[in-house]
């Protein structure tokens, strides 16, 4: 409830990330971290998780050497999160001009887009590393079934 | 681009030509810069890339177009590297010229990046990931967006591992906490204006054969 009101009405600095990820308060009382780092899981899994689909993709419409679908994957992955940063940072100042990184999904942190998008970066390597080193068979090989 | 014959580098003229003027610019540019740790750090790019260039040259010899484009980016990046980008006096003159609030001469690169990158991507990965079509101009667009935000991560680490104080004058954020973002903008920018162009170039191209 309390997440999607969060969405709806935007709250200032930590205020919003509590509302908007209320239910992960507890890993930063158990981990014991400077600050609210959902946000960041979120990055790390899109990373993750959305690999895997572009390799995919990659490979049976963009018709790419294998090799060259595992890098473009991860590749594909770090440029979608540098567009997502660039467009979280015009949203910021639309909504609260002057405010800076302060606002928005930053929580106060200056490195906040460069985190974010390591984080992406890492987790997509990780899956294409995972993916490499299974030898999973490419869907164009089955010829997609 | 990469149909014509691509000879050996002794017999490559205009390779000559351009390695020794980019040489002539990066020992000038190498001779007293205003801070020679900020310089090696900017460097540390010119020592990964020339020598990959120089011995992947035999399995892979790219057009004069490709080592054109990289070298006029390079040379910029060798001028950059000299006054740490925020004292380029091309970018206080601009700054004074167009009131500017800032020496912008670094996302002037930024955008030259994008803009002057996009078509020798394009090139390595027609030749070696055969990208055809729609893809030839996507994928080198994803690799100049990725790359710009990969800049940025290492930027950002750098800034934080080096002592503080040369950590600044190298990141060049000259006190701005959107700065990132909008290196990321000029070179995005730049990039998407090269695939128009090279779209427009290719599509002119193509009507023109089949009339002759």
């Amino acid at each position: 409830m309390n997440g999607l009101l969060g969405h709806v009405a935007p709250g200032r600095d930590n205020e919003r990330a509590r509302d908007l990820y209320g239910t992960s308060e507890w890993l930063k009382e158990a981990f014991d971290l400077s600050r609210n780092h959902f946000d960041r899981t979120i990055h790390f899994s899109f990373g993750l998780l959305m690999a895997y689909p572009v390799r995919e993709v990659l490979l049976r419409v963009a018709k790419v050497p294998r090799i060259v679908a595992l890098w473009m994957a991860v590749a594909s992955v770090l440029a979608a999160s540098t567009i997502f940063e660039i467009v979280e940072a015009i949203a910021a100042e639309a909504v609260s001009p002057g405010e800076g990184p302060r606002w928005l999904g930053g929580q106060g942190d200056v490195w906040d887009a460069q985190s974010d998008m390591v984080l992406a970066f890492i987790g997509a390597a990780a899956a294409m590393l995972l993916t490499w080193s299974r030898g999973i068979p490419s869907s164009r090989k089955t010829n997609g079934n | 681009m990469a149909t014509e014959p691509l000879r050996r580098f002794q017999n490559r003229r205009f390779l000559h030509f351009l390695a020794a003027a980019y040489a002539l610019v990066w020992i000038i540019t190498a001779i007293r810069p205003i801070d020679r740790g900020d310089w090696l750090i900017e460097n540390l790019l010119v020592f990964a890339a020339v020598p990959v260039l120089i011995l992947t040259y035999r399995r892979l010899p790219l057009s004069d177009t490709f080592y054109f484009l990289l070298a006029i980016f390079l040379a910029l990046h060798a001028i950059g590297a000299h006054y740490t980008y925020a004292k380029v006096p091309l970018g206080d003159w601009m700054k004074q010229a167009l009131a500017w609030d800032r020496n912008h001469f670094d996302r002037l690169v930024h955008c030259l990046f994008g803009l002057l990158l996009l078509a020798p991507v394009r090139e390595v990965l027609m030749r070696t990931a055969h990208a055809r079509g729609f893809w030839s101009y996507a994928l080198p667009f994803t690799v100049i967006v990725s790359a710009s935000g990969f800049f940025e991560i290492v930027e950002a680490n750098v800034a934080q591992i080096v002592s503080p104080e040369l950590g600044t004058a190298y990141l060049g954020t000259q006190g701005d906490e959107w700065d990132a973002q909008k290196d990321m903008v000029a070179a995005v920018a730049g990039a998407a204006l090269s695939t128009v162009f090279l779209a427009a170039i290719s599509t002119l191209r193509g009507r023109k054969v089949p009339q002759r």
